[in-house]
């Protein structure tokens, strides 16, 4: 049995429910401050974690940098970090570093693609289930919530489809980092970097992967991790627990 | 008040038979609260086309992620999260009906005030209305997959898994619904063609 396509007037009506506006900040946070209790947390809930990607795009965030910067250098530094988020999940797969060794300079602003990074990293897989050699793949996964509209050759379904998949695999990364499984968390962020190494969840997944690597007790390349996030989102409001990951 | 007061003991009543789990470190509730602020609004839009009350929905949106932290372990993350959410909320939505009123929708006197609007004239706002009000005419079982599809667009087989039916029947429910909720529509006023 086929699905018979949506008829246009029902679509519209849809849409327009699909459109509902999401809960403001304000009201997120009460909602989870009156919930903390619940969860059977000791010691009630934790700091607030801004969290700038997490609920779409941020508008305020490219606003300020635009009128902070001119457009040639955003552009530069968009360049630079599509490169550096590639090099902060390269972190995780390097090998550990030994005591006296410096961490590794991974600040610098070279161009490495995914490939050019899975040539040069002869390390121990964190998980197996995403191997850097391999080509990335350019399909639309299957967990991805799959829609008639990302079928559609059109760009903004492509969008769409691309931030669905951005949006479930940095899940996956927090839900494993949730339930105390680093390694699958480092799997899942360094799947995100090799298919969106300059996507709209790149802060986010190289937050996680620091924090991952520290919780593992991988505390040199969660240094060499967080010293390369520094150098590559010098605005980001992750910045603070950053520092209290690897001061 | 007391009916906040109710709700919140309701729901603390239905979190608590939920198997306990060990407390999770402290950085780890910065991951939740993270994956909350992401998914509460599907959520808690979810709730209401599932037939919640207004003032019920933040209450039940606590009672979804309640279950989350607490079972988070049996999630599949080769899944979407948000698939796994609605299952979830799909349960809460049905205590939440029982423990209240049957939701009043599609009577004469629902029906009775929503004026009949040109197309052109609908407003997105009162498109939205009417489309929580026609989805409450809907049976819950052939709403959850129209919901799951024609607004959270999940492909079919994802949600006859997720719903633990036949791909067949998860069809046939998505054909039932679609012709319901068209009638619903023309009840309110909307006029779709035949």
């Amino acid at each position: 049995m086929s699905n018979e396509p949506l008829p246009d007037d029902l679509r519209v009506m849809l849409g327009a429910e699909r459109e509902r506006a999401d809960l403001d900040a304000a009201r997120l946070a009460s909602l989870f401050e009156r919930m903390t209790p619940l969860l059977g947390v000791p010691d009630g809930p934790p700091a607030p974690e801004p969290s700038p990607h997490i609920a779409q795009p941020e508008p305020g965030i490219a606003l300020r940098l635009l009128q902070k910067y001119p457009v040639g250098s955003l552009l530069a530094a968009l360049a630079i970090g599509a490169s550096g988020g590639a090099a902060i999940t390269h972190l995780a797969e390097a090998p550990p570093l030994a005591p006296s060794m410096p961490a590794p300079t991974v600040a610098a602003p070279s161009p490495m693609s995914a490939p050019a990074l899975a040539q040069s990293a002869e390390l121990p897989r964190v998980a197996a289930s995403a191997s850097i050699t391999q080509p990335v793949p350019v399909q639309i996964p299957t967990v991805a919530p799959l829609s008639p509209s990302a079928a559609r050759p059109d760009a903004t379904g492509t969008r769409d489809a691309d931030l669905a998949v951005e949006r479930t695999l940095i899940e996956r990364a927090r839900s494993a980092m949730i339930r105390g499984n680093h390694q699958d968390a480092l799997a899942a962020t360094r799947e995100h970097a090799q298919r969106f190494p300059s996507g709209r969840f790149a802060e986010e997944r190289d937050f996680i992967t620091l924090r991952a690597l520290a919780a593992s007790g991988d505390k040199a390349r969660a240094r060499a991790a967080a010293d390369a996030f520094r150098k590559h989102h010098p605005q980001s409001l992750l910045l603070p627990g950053v520092d209290e990951v690897a001061p | 008040m007391m009916a906040r007061a109710g709700s919140e003991a309701a729901t603390a009543t239905a979190v608590a038979a939920e198997p306990t789990r060990a407390p999770v470190p402290k950085a780890s509730l910065a991951d939740f609260r993270a994956l909350f602020e992401q998914n509460a609004s599907y959520v808690h839009h979810s709730l209401r086309r599932l037939g919640v009350r207004a003032e019920d929905l933040d209450d039940a949106t606590q009672e979804v992620f309640v279950v989350l932290f607490r079972r988070l372990a049996d999630y599949d993350p080769s899944r979407p999260l948000r698939l796994w959410l609605f299952g979830v909320a799909l349960r809460v939505a049905s205590q939440a009906r029982r423990r209240t009123r049957p939701v009043e929708c599609l009577d004469d006197h629902a029906v009775a005030d929503a004026a009949p609007l040109a197309d052109e004239g609908l407003e997105r706002g009162e498109m939205r209305d009417r489309v929580l009000l026609a989805l409450d005419a809907l049976d819950v079982d052939r709403k959850a997959v129209f919901v799951m599809h024609d607004i959270d667009e999940f492909p079919v087989p994802a949600i006859a898994a997720q719903l633990e039916i036949p791909v067949n029947t998860a069809y046939s429910r998505l054909r039932l619904a679609r012709e319901d909720f068209r009638r619903a529509l023309l009840r309110l006023g909307k006029g779709s063609a035949p």
